[in-house]
C-alpha cells in the first residue's frame, strides 16, 4: 500500500474546504449575534438559534464525509424524485388553502426542502450525464434541460424565485464539464435570459411570480421610480450601509444601519451589508475572498477526481455555492436584483446552513475516495511511476496495491 | 479536456468575484462615495428647541406675564391599549382565510373573559394593587393553520406582547390572549381619572376616555387626506393599505396630549407607579400667565397662535422669516437665520407689551442635530444650538396704583355705580421726569390669561358689548372722545402765544361779557345763567375756573380762528400718534380737523371748546396737560418700556405757563371752581386741575364724556393725569372726580408734605 503523489494536494485542499466552511459558519454566528442582539449578552436569541443549526448541520457534514459518496450515485434518482415529490405534495396543500408555503414545519424547527431539491437536482444531473456524450448535440440536452426545468418550476412556485434562479446556472455549469459545446450552451443562456426578460415584462398577465417578487424585480429595473418605493428602500438602505462602512467599518455591534433597524431583512438575506458595515472592506473582502477560496478549493477536487460522478457532483456543488453568494452578494450591492436567497453559511437560514453543510460533506467524501488501482503485490517503484505515469495527470488517487491471494 | 473545462470554470468564478471586490471597493474605499453614505449614515433629523419667552415686568418686579410650568398628561397609544394592534392584524390575517367574527365580538369576549380582573364600580382600580407583575394567558382561538400563526407572529414582532400564536401538541396553532394587558386600557384610565379626582380634578366620568378617542379619530382623520392625495396620484390600493399601516404606527408611537395642567401630586404618583399607568407620560410643559389678570389686561396683551392666520405665514415665508417651511438645512444656517425668525407653532403677542415687545419677548429657537433610528426616535445629538430666552420688558408701571385706579373706574361705572354713571371709563398717570405711564387704565378690562379660553370672548361680549363699543381695545391709548373744556389749556395756551388783536391785542388781563348767552351767536350759550362773576365778565384765570364757554368762542373765533388751533393743537399733541410703546393704531391718533374744514365762526366756536372738531384720547389729553406741567418746554412723550424724548414745544411768552397754571389751580381750589366743590373733596390736594363735559348724543339722550385732568404738586409738578368717564350722565369733575382723588390720594398718602394742601381751605 503506497501513497501516491496527488493524494497530498487533494488532502490540502480537503482541509481548506473544511476550515473555509467552518470559518463562515462561524463569522454567520457572529453576525446574526450583532444583527439580533439589540443590547443583549451573547448569544443572542438568534445566535443561539444559528449555533443550534450549525451543530445539527455540523453532524451532517460528518455523517456525509464518512459515508462512500458512491451511495450517492446509485440513489441519486431516488432522492431526487423524493424531494420532488414532497415539494409537489406542499404545492398541493398550498393549493388547497391558498397561502404561502414554503417551510415545512417540524418539531423544532421548519425545513425548507427547496435547499434540498437543490442538492437533488446536482446528484440527479450527475447521475444523468456521468457516462454520456449525447450532450455534445442539441438532441442530447433535451435530457437534463427537462430534468432541471420541473424541480425550478416547483420551488418558483413555492414560491421561491431566488432559489430557482441558482438552477439554470448549476445546469449549464455541469453540461459545460461534461463536455457540451460551449456554442448551444451559450445560445440556451441567451434564450433564457430573454425568456426571463419577456416572462418580467408580461408578468402583470402572468400568474407565475409573485407581486412581490416583481416589485423586486422592478425595483432593480427601476430603481428609485416611485412604484419600486419599498424595495428600493431596501436597496438604498443596504448600499448605505455598505457604503458608510469604509475601509474598516465602524467596528462589531456598533453599525448604525444595524443597531437603528434601517435595513430590512438585516440579520437573513442583507447580513452581507451588516458584515460590510461594521468591519468594512477589510471584512467584507476578505469574506468574499473566503467564498473564493471555498469554490475553489470544491473546484480543485473536482479537478482531482477522476471518478465520472464525483467529478459532476463537485463541480456542480461548487458552481451553485459561487452563483448564490455571487447572487447574495450583488444584491447587497445593486449589482443583480433583489430576490429572497440566503448567503450560504451565514445568513440566519436554518434549511440552507444545513444544506450548505451537506453538500460540503459530500464534496469532502468526493475527496476522500480515490481509483482503485489493481496491481501486482510485488509493483517495483518504477513500475508504479509509470502507472502515475499512465493515468496521464498528477493523479488523484491513492494506489492501492493489492494482488488477490488466489 | 475535462480538466480544462473545469479550470475554466474556475476562472469565471474567480472574474465574477473579482467583480463584487471591484464594487465594494468603488463603495467603501472611494473617499467621496464612503463619506456620502456615511453621512446618510448619521440619518439626521432635525429638533427645534423653544426658548422660554421674556416675562413682562412692573416697575417693581411684579409680574405681569410670565410662564408657569404646567403638568402634562401624554399617552402613548401601543402601550395604553395594547390589545388595538395586534387584534386588528390577527382580524385582517384570518380574514384572509377563514371567516372570522367581527373585531368587536372579539373585543367583548376578551373583555368578558378578563371580567374577573376588571375593577368593580366601587374600588376603581385600588391603585395600592400591584398588577403589573402578574400575567394570565388563555386561549382566544383554536384551529389556526401553521402558516397563518407563521405570519401572524411575525406581524406582531413590533407590538407588546398580548397576542400570541402557539403551536399545540397536534400541530394545530392557537391564538392565546394575555388577559390582564388586555384589559389593560380601560383600567388604566379609570384609575387615573380616580387620582385625578382625588386631588381634585374632577373630569367626568370617561372623559380621558373621550379624548383617546377624539385623538385616534383626528389621526385617521389625518391619514386619511394624506392617502387621498396619493389616491390621486394613482397610487395602487393595497400600497396605500400599507402606507396607512405605517402612518397609523408612526403617528400612534408618539405621546399625545391627553390632561393638560394636572397637579404635581398626580404626577409624582404615576411615576412612581409606572406599572399601573402604563402608557402614561408625564410631560413638562409651560403656559403664559397674567397673574394680575383684568388691570393689565389691554397693556400686557396677549398671545395667539400663528398658525391660526394662513395669509401672514405665506407672508412670513416669503420674507424668509418662516423656520419650519423653508427647512433649515444646518445650525449655521439657523444661527444665521433666526434672528427674527418664528417657527409655524409660535405664539406670537396679539396686542398690547406682547405685541409691540415681541421681538425682544420672543427669544431664538434653537435646534439639534440628531441622528434617528428607523422609528423615527431620538439616539443621538450630534450638533446643537440652544436656544436663547426671550428678554423681560420691565415697565414703568406701579401695580398698586394700577389697581387703585381699575377699583376706581369700576366704582363710577354702571351697573356698580348709581344710575347716570357711565358706561366705561379710563384713566392714566405720567411720570413728568420722563413720560413713563405710572398707571393706565381703562374699564372694563379684560383677563388675558382667559383670552384663549373658549366662550370667555363671548361672556364679555354679553356683559359689555350692549353698553360700549370696543372692550377688548386699550382705550387710554386708542379710544379717541370729544376732549370738551380740556381742550381750553391748548386754546388758552394758543391765545396766549399767538392770539391776533381783536378790538385790542389778546392778553390775560382781556375780559370778555358773559352772561349766558353769545351775543355774536345767541344760539351758542354759556352754562351760568348770570355770569360767572359780579362783574359779568371774566379775564382768562377766571374763564378757566368756570370753564367760561363764551370766554373761548371770543377767544376761539376772533382771537385764534381754525387757523391758529390747528397748530396749537398739533403742538400740544393732539392728532398725531403720542408715540407710546403700544402697537401703533390708527384710532390712536384721534381726531383734529383741519382749518379748512371750520371756516364757520360757530365751527371755531366749537373747535375752541373742544367739542365737534376734535377727538383725543385719554393719553393725548395727558400729553397736553403734562406739557403745562412740565413748563412749557417739551410735550412728554408716554410710553411704558423704552423712555422716548419728548417733542420740544417752543413758547414765547413768559407768562402763558403761569397765567394757565393759575387758571387750573382755580379751578380746583377757587370758590366757584369747577372742580372745587366740597362734596368731590379734591381742595385738600396740592393739585391743578381742569375739568371736561363733553356732550355727546345718544339715540335722544345728551350725555357725557366726563373729564378730568391736572397735575400735582402745584409748585413743581411731578405727576400729571386724566381720568375720563364715558357716556355718563354727570359733569366732568363728578364723573371723574373720584378717581382722581384715589389717585392724589395714593401719592398724598407716600408724602403728604408735597400733594396736600398747607392750612386750612386751600387759600393760596
Amino acid at each position: 500500500m503506497t501513497t501516491a503523489a496527488g493524494a497530498g494536494k487533494v488532502g490540502r485542499w480537503r482541509l481548506v474546504l473544511f476550515a473555509s466552511s467552518l470559518a463562515l459558519t462561524a463569522l454567520g454566528i457572529l453576525f446574526v449575534h450583532s444583527t439580533t442582539a439589540y443590547g443583549d449578552p451573547f448569544p443572542s436569541r438568534g445566535a443561539r438559534g444559528q449555533i443550534l443549526k450549525a451543530a445539527v448541520a455540523l453532524a451532517g457534514l460528518l455523517v456525509a464525509a464518512r459515508l462512500d459518496y458512491r451511495h450517492l450515485d446509485r440513489w441519486a434518482y431516488a432522492i431526487f424524485w423524493t424531494v420532488a415529490a414532497v415539494l409537489a405534495g406542499m404545492l398541493a396543500v398550498k393549493l388547497a388553502s391558498g397561502g404561502r408555503n414554503r417551510f415545512i414545519h417540524l418539531y423544532l424547527f421548519q425545513v425548507q426542502p427547496s435547499e434540498l431539491m437543490k442538492i437533488g437536482l446536482i446528484l440527479a444531473l450527475a447521475r444523468y450525464l456521468r457516462f454520456r456524450e449525447d450532450q455534445k448535440r442539441v438532441a442530447g440536452l433535451v435530457g437534463p434541460f427537462s430534468l432541471t426545468l420541473g424541480p425550478m418550476i416547483l420551488v418558483l412556485l413555492q414560491p421561491n424565485l431566488g432559489l430557482s434562479l441558482m438552477f439554470p446556472p448549476v445546469l449549464v455549469a455541469m453540461l459545460f464539464v461534461s463536455g457540451s459545446r460551449p456554442r448551444h450552451l451559450a445560445t440556451a443562456a441567451v434564450a433564457g435570459v430573454t425568456l426571463l426578460a419577456a416572462a418580467y415584462l408580461a408578468s402583470d398577465r402572468l400568474p407565475l411570480l409573485q407581486r412581490y417578487q416583481r416589485d423586486r424585480l422592478q425595483s432593480f429595473v427601476a430603481r428609485g421610480s416611485a412604484s419600486s418605493r419599498n424595495q428600493g428602500f431596501q436597496l438604498r438602505q443596504s448600499l448605505i450601509a455598505v457604503g458608510s462602512g469604509g475601509p474598516l467599518g465602524k467596528g462589531y455591534g456598533r453599525g448604525t444601519q444595524n443597531t437603528l433597524d434601517y435595513l430590512p431583512e438585516k440579520e437573513t438575506d442583507f447580513i452581507f451589508s451588516i458584515v460590510a458595515e461594521e468591519t468594512g472592506f477589510a471584512g467584507a473582502g476578505a469574506l468574499v475572498l473566503l467564498y473564493g477560496v471555498l469554490v475553489t478549493s470544491i473546484l480543485r477536487i473536482g479537478l482531482y477526481t477522476r471518478e465520472p460522478f464525483g467529478r459532476l457532483v463537485a463541480a456542480g456543488i461548487g458552481v451553485s455555492f459561487a452563483a448564490q453568494a455571487f447572487e447574495n452578494i450583488g444584491m447587497t450591492l445593486g449589482l443583480t436584483p433583489i430576490t429572497g436567497i440566503a448567503l450560504p453559511f451565514v445568513s440566519l437560514a436554518g434549511s440552507n446552513l444545513v444544506a450548505s453543510h451537506l453538500a460540503v460533506g459530500i464534496v469532502l467524501s468526493i475527496g476522500a475516495r480515490r481509483v482503485r488501482v489493481v496491481a501486482p503485490k510485488d509493483l517495483d517503484p518504477p513500475a508504479a511511476a509509470r502507472v502515475h505515469r499512465l493515468l496521464d495527470d498528477r493523479p488523484a488517487a491513492l494506489l492501492e496495491a493489492r494482488w488477490p491471494t488466489e | 479536456m475535462v480538466r480544462t473545462r473545469i479550470k475554466v470554470l474556475t476562472l469565471l468564478m474567480a472574474l465574477a468575484y473579482a467583480g463584487l471586490l471591484g464594487r465594494l471597493a468603488w463603495l467603501q474605499l472611494l473617499p467621496e462615495s464612503h463619506a456620502a453614505y456615511a453621512r446618510l449614515a448619521q440619518h439626521r433629523g432635525r429638533a427645534f428647541s423653544s426658548p422660554r419667552r421674556g416675562r413682562i415686568l412692573a416697575r417693581d418686579g411684579t409680574v405681569l406675564a410670565g410662564n408657569q410650568p404646567v403638568h402634562q398628561l401624554h399617552f402613548v397609544y401601543p402601550r395604553l391599549d395594547p390589545l388595538d394592534e395586534p387584534l386588528s392584524a390577527l382580524v385582517d390575517e384570518l380574514a384572509k382565510r377563514f371567516e372570522v367574527p367581527p373585531r368587536e365580538a372579539i373585543e367583548r369576549r376578551i373583555l368578558e373573559m378578563a371580567g374577573f380582573e376588571a375593577p368593580g364600580p366601587d374600588t376603581p382600580g385600588t391603585p395600592e394593587d400591584d398588577g403589573a407583575a402578574r400575567s394570565s394567558w388563555a386561549l382566544l382561538l383554536g384551529g389556526i393553520d401553521r402558516v397563518a400563526a407563521e405570519v401572524l407572529r411575525a406581524r406582531w414582532r413590533r407590538c407588546a406582547r398580548v397576542l400570541e400564536a402557539r403551536v399545540a401538541a397536534d400541530g394545530i396553532a392557537e391564538v392565546w390572549v394575555d388577559l390582564r394587558l388586555a384589559s389593560q386600557r380601560g383600567s388604566t384610565l379609570e384609575r387615573l381619572e380616580a387620582l385625578l379626582a382625588r386631588h381634585g380634578k374632577a373630569p367626568e366620568r370617561g372623559r380621558l376616555a373621550r379624548q383617546v378617542a377624539e385623538t385616534l379619530e383626528a389621526i385617521g382623520a389625518r391619514i386619511e387626506r394624506e392617502l387621498h392625495r396619493d389616491r390621486e396620484d394613482g397610487v395602487p390600493e393595497d400600497r396605500l393599505a400599507r402606507k396607512a399601516r405605517d402612518l397609523r404606527r408612526r403617528q400612534l408611537d408618539q405621546p399625545w396630549l391627553l390632561a393638560a395642567d394636572v397637579p404635581l401630586a398626580v404626577v409624582t404618583k404615576i411615576e412612581y407607579h409606572p406599572a399601573q399607568y402604563e402608557g402614561i407620560q408625564c410631560e413638562d410643559s409651560v403656559r403664559r400667565v397674567y397673574p394680575r389678570g383684568e388691570a393689565f389686561g389691554t397693556l400686557t396683551g396677549w398671545l395667539r397662535r400663528l398658525d391660526a392666520d394662513e395669509g401672514e405665514l405665506r407672508r412670513l415665508e416669503d420674507d424668509g422669516r418662516l423656520l419650519d417651511a423653508a427647512a433649515v438645512e444646518s445650525i449655521e444656517e439657523l444661527a444665521e437665520r433666526r434672528a427674527g425668525s418664528v417657527r409655524r407653532s409660535d405664539l406670537a403677542g396679539a396686542c398690547g407689551l406682547e405685541a409691540s415687545y415681541d421681538a425682544a419677548l420672543r427669544g431664538l429657537h434653537g435646534m439639534s442635530v440628531i441622528s434617528v433610528d428607523r422609528w423615527g426616535r431620538r439616539v443621538d445629538t450630534l450638533e446643537d444650538l440652544p436656544p436663547a430666552d426671550g428678554e423681560d420688558v420691565v415697565t414703568s408701571l406701579d401695580p398698586g396704583l394700577q389697581e387703585v385706579v381699575y377699583e376706581a373706574l369700576e366704582g363710577r361705572v354702571e351697573p356698580a355705580a348709581p344710575a347716570g354713571s357711565g358706561t366705561a371709563g379710563s384713566a392714566a398717570v405720567m411720570d413728568l421726569a420722563t413720560g413713563a405711564l405710572l398707571a393706565s387704565v381703562g374699564f372694563p378690562g379684560v383677563d388675558p390669561g382667559r383670552m384663549r379660553e373658549p366662550g370667555y370672548t363671548g361672556e364679555l361680549e354679553r356683559r359689555w358689548g350692549g353698553r360700549t363699543r370696543g372692550w377688548f381695545i386699550d382705550r387710554p391709548s386708542s379710544l379717541p372722545l370729544y376732549p370738551g373744556s380740556v381742550f381750553k389749556i391748548v386754546v388758552a395756551a394758543a391765545a396766549m402765544e399767538s392770539g391776533r388783536a381783536w378790538k385790542e391785542p389778546f392778553g390775560p388781563e382781556l375780559r370778555f361779557p358773559c352772561h349766558h348767552k353769545f351775543e355774536l351767536i345767541p344760539a351758542l350759550q354759556c352754562d351760568s345763567l348770570h355770569g360767572h362773576t359780579p362783574s359779568r365778565t371774566v379775564d382768562l384765570a377766571e374763564a378757566l375756573q368756570h370753564s367760561c364757554n363764551v370766554y373761548f368762542y371770543y377767544v376761539g373765533w376772533k382771537h385764534l380762528g381754525a387757523d391758529l388751533l390747528y397748530p396749537w393743537a398739533l403742538n400740544f399733541g393732539y392728532g398725531r400718534p403720542t408715540g407710546i410703546d403700544l402697537p401703533e393704531s390708527r384710532l390712536g391718533r384721534g381726531v383734529l380737523a383741519s382749518p379748512d374744514r371750520a371756516r364757520e365762526p360757530w365751527q371755531a366756536c366749537h373747535y375752541a371748546i373742544g367739542q365737534g372738531f376734535v377727538e383725543a384720547t385719554p393719553l393725548q389729553v395727558l400729553r397736553s396737560v403734562a406739557a403745562i406741567a412740565a413748563g412749557g418746554d417739551r410735550v412728554p412723550r408716554p410710553h411704558l418700556a423704552r423712555p422716548e424724548p419728548a417733542d420740544k414745544l417752543v413758547l414765547s411768552n413768559p407768562r402763558t405757563v403761569a397765567a394757565i397754571r393759575d387758571g387750573l389751580w382755580r379751578a380746583a381750589h377757587a370758590p366757584q371752581g369747577t372742580a372745587s366743590s366740597d362734596a368731590l373733596g379734591l381742595r385738600r390736594f396740592n393739585a391743578a386741575l381742569k375739568t371736561g363735559t363733553a356732550e355727546v348724543k345718544v339715540g335722544e339722550r345728551t350725555l357725557h364724556h366726563g373729564w378730568l385732568v391736572g397735575f400735582a404738586p402745584f409748585e413743581e409738578p411731578r405727576i400729571a393725569f386724566v381720568a375720563v368717564i364715558e357716556h355718563t350722565a354727570l359733569h366732568g369733575a363728578e364723573a371723574a372726580g373720584p378717581v382722581v382723588a384715589r389717585i392724589l390720594e395714593r401719592f398724598a398718602e407716600a408724602e403728604p408734605g408735597a400733594y396736600l394742601v398747607r392750612g386750612e381751605g386751600g387759600a393760596r
